[in-house]
């Protein structure tokens, strides 16, 4: 019996062009098309491997607008069990640190919490922080970029992988919190039967008060960082260009031995 | 009445979720090796399969999805977009719906359970004049009309002539029923051919819908790029005036495809006619769309190498797989005539 916890975010499609507002640099979550980020649904589908194999649930939670519902539907249809939606104007603008509490302050609300899966970094804010502050709030080992995992018995192994330090096997009691990387899966496709199934479960809506955290550790003027100033990239410059006349080779040697390359 | 088409609407939900795996695994690249080998596009349908698709309209106490039948038109529209080559339209909206309704327990009992996870492969030939059907080669169960209802055939009871198609990816071929093929206990239940035709009549014109839209959408690309005179040639007037034509056309006809399904739904009493409006709306803009992409692509829209001639001949085909547009207009005259004249007429021999 194991159950997890999967942490799942809203973002907006990479596809789309993202910016960040023009009033305070948060993101404008409005301007782009809004989608499940595509790790969570790698860390939904871990987390259903693990289920069907054994035995447990699988709750999906969310911080975000009231729009997050889309993304927590299609982690639903999916196949997870059940979720939690922590949606609150107060949450807009924060931190990772704030948004860490406000998870652990949702899990502890839970009966029973196992396994915790997150994606290793989401696609819009990007900081990776979420899954170790977690663990440390809930005093949970954490076992991050996880390649791979193992669940047997109250043991979770992970082989983890960064691209600086190569492979490394973690092991650890659970409960734990683990974050995986686009390498541990291929997410499967909602089937009919599971978008029709996930119109009846339930999901449960709370605010920062249901869960007993205190608004001002939360929100754009609680963070710990801000964004004074935002403009966007500039156009990339044209490449150079050569004419090939017979010396085209010659030139791109010419143009590599400049930028002292050969 | 009330259609609920937004985010969160079931025909919304099911057809982002058809069209996420057929982007997926039918891309360009796909399409085109499907019209090359000439195969039946057997792991597609395998894929297709796992989705649980196939069961949508049939009650889930059944072993299906217990959907509307109005819920499903998005989902054919993304279908026929996507340049998939599968009898996905028979499958789910005409043979196991009717086969379940229709037929007595030994034969559901002994059907549906391939039907619905794919293993059988089904096709439907209900049309008044012929026994054409599509991806008549690979089907294990094929509904067919004669004169007396709507006979289920099975493998063994019938062989396949190819029929030249267009679109040979679609498997065109003519059912003919061994001597012995149309016994009693083959036969559906009374109104079964009815049912069969007015669901393969709108079903496929969402379809064809579906076709028109990619066909508007590859030429509106084209058009954006496609340089002429310094300029874009989308930026020319009489260019933007034949695409927003083609937008109109395929926008006015989605909906006649949606009423259809809802009012067979419903069992309203403008159901047949709703499905020939649909059918003959989704020609008529097929080929406005059709005829408009091929002149605004230029040259190149007419080689093998551009992508446009499969939904082209696609389209051609189904314009006249279940009923041409003239037939359908005939039947709406005839519709008016015998409504005036006090009775309902469906798909009367015209």
């Amino acid at each position: 019996m194991t159950n997890i916890v999967v942490l799942v975010k809203q973002v907006p499609d990479t596809y789309s062009e993202r910016k960040l507002s023009d009033s305070d640099f948060t993101l404008d979550r409005e301007s782009a098309d809004a989608v499940l980020d595509e790790i969570n649904e790698r860390a939904v589908e871990e987390a259903l491997k693990i289920t069907e194999a054994g035995e447990g649930e699988v709750t999906v939670l969310a911080v975000g607008p009231d729009r997050a519902t889309d993304a927590i539907r299609k982690a639903l249809s999916m196949g997870a069990h059940k979720a939690v939606h922590v949606s609150d104007p107060a949450l807009h603008g924060s931190d990772v640190i704030a948004t860490a509490k406000v998870i652990a302050a949702a899990i502890r609300r839970l009966d029973s919490v196992d396994l915790i899966i997150a994606g290793n970094a989401s696609s819009d804010g990007g900081s990776g922080g979420v899954p170790a502050i977690l663990a440390e709030l809930l005093g949970m080992p954490q076992l991050t970029h996880a390649r791979s995992v193992t669940v047997e018995g109250g043991t979770i192994k992970v082989d983890r992988e960064t691209a600086d330090e190569g492979v490394t096997h973690l092991e650890a009691q659970l409960p734990a919190v683990v974050s995986v990387t686009e390498k541990i899966n291929e997410p499967r496709y909602p089937s009919f039967k599971g978008i029709m199934a996930a119109k009846k479960k339930p999901v449960e809506t709370l605010t920062v008060a249901d869960l007993g955290v205190d608004a001002s550790e939360v929100g754009l003027d609680n963070a710990w960082s801000k964004v004074l100033e935002a403009a966007p990239k500039p156009p990339r410059e044209a490449g150079q260009k050569i004419e090939d006349s017979g010396d085209g080779g010659v030139k791109i040697a010419e143009f590599l031995a400049a930028q002292k390359l050969i | 009445m009330t259609l609920s088409y937004g985010s969160d609407a079931t025909s919304t939900e099911l057809a982002a979720g058809l069209s996420d795996v057929l982007s997926a695994k039918c891309d360009l690249d796909h399409v085109r090796r499907v019209w090359s080998e000439g195969e039946f596009d057997r792991s597609l349908w395998d894929e297709v399969s796992s989705l649980s698709f196939w069961g949508a309209l049939i009650p889930e106490a059944d072993g299906g999805l217990g959907v509307r039948s109005e819920d499903v038109v998005r989902s054919l529209e993304e279908f026929g977009y996507s340049g998939a080559s599968l009898p996905l339209t028979e499958t789910v909206a005409v043979v196991v719906p009717t086969i379940h309704r229709f037929a007595d327990d030994e034969m559901r009992d002994r059907l549906l359970p391939g039907l619905l996870s794919g293993a059988s492969v089904s096709t439907a030939a209900v049309m008044p004049g012929g026994t054409v059907a599509l991806f008549a080669d690979v089907a294990d169960v094929a509904l067919v009309a004669a004169e007396d209802g709507l006979y289920v055939l099975e493998r063994d009871q019938f062989t396949v002539e190819p029929v030249h198609s267009p679109d040979p990816t679609s498997r065109l071929g003519r059912i003919k029923p061994r001597p012995d093929a149309f016994t009693p206990h083959a036969r559906l239940g009374e109104g079964a051919l009815d049912e069969a035709r007015l669901r393969a009549v709108w079903a496929t014109a969402a379809v064809l819908n579906g076709v028109s839209r990619r066909m508007l959408d590859l030429t509106v690309e084209h058009t954006k790029q496609r340089e002429q005179f310094g300029r874009a040639i989308g930026t020319f007037q009489a260019v933007k005036h034949l695409a927003a034509d083609a937008w109109v056309a395929v926008e006015s006809s989605r909906p006649c495809s949606w009423y259809a399904a809802y009012a067979h739904q419903e069992g309203l009493p403008d159901a047949a006619v709703a499905a020939s409006v649909a059918m003959a709306s989704a020609s008529d803009a097929a080929r406005l769309v059709g005829d408009s992409a091929l002149q605004l692509h230029g040259g190149i829209g007419f080689t093998w190498e551009h992508p446009l001639h499969f939904w082209l001949k696609r389209g051609k085909l189904l314009e006249h797989s279940y009923g041409s547009r003239q037939f359908h207009l005939r039947t709406l005259g005839v519709a008016i005539r015998d409504e005036q004249a006090g009775s309902e007429a469906l798909f009367a021999d015209v």
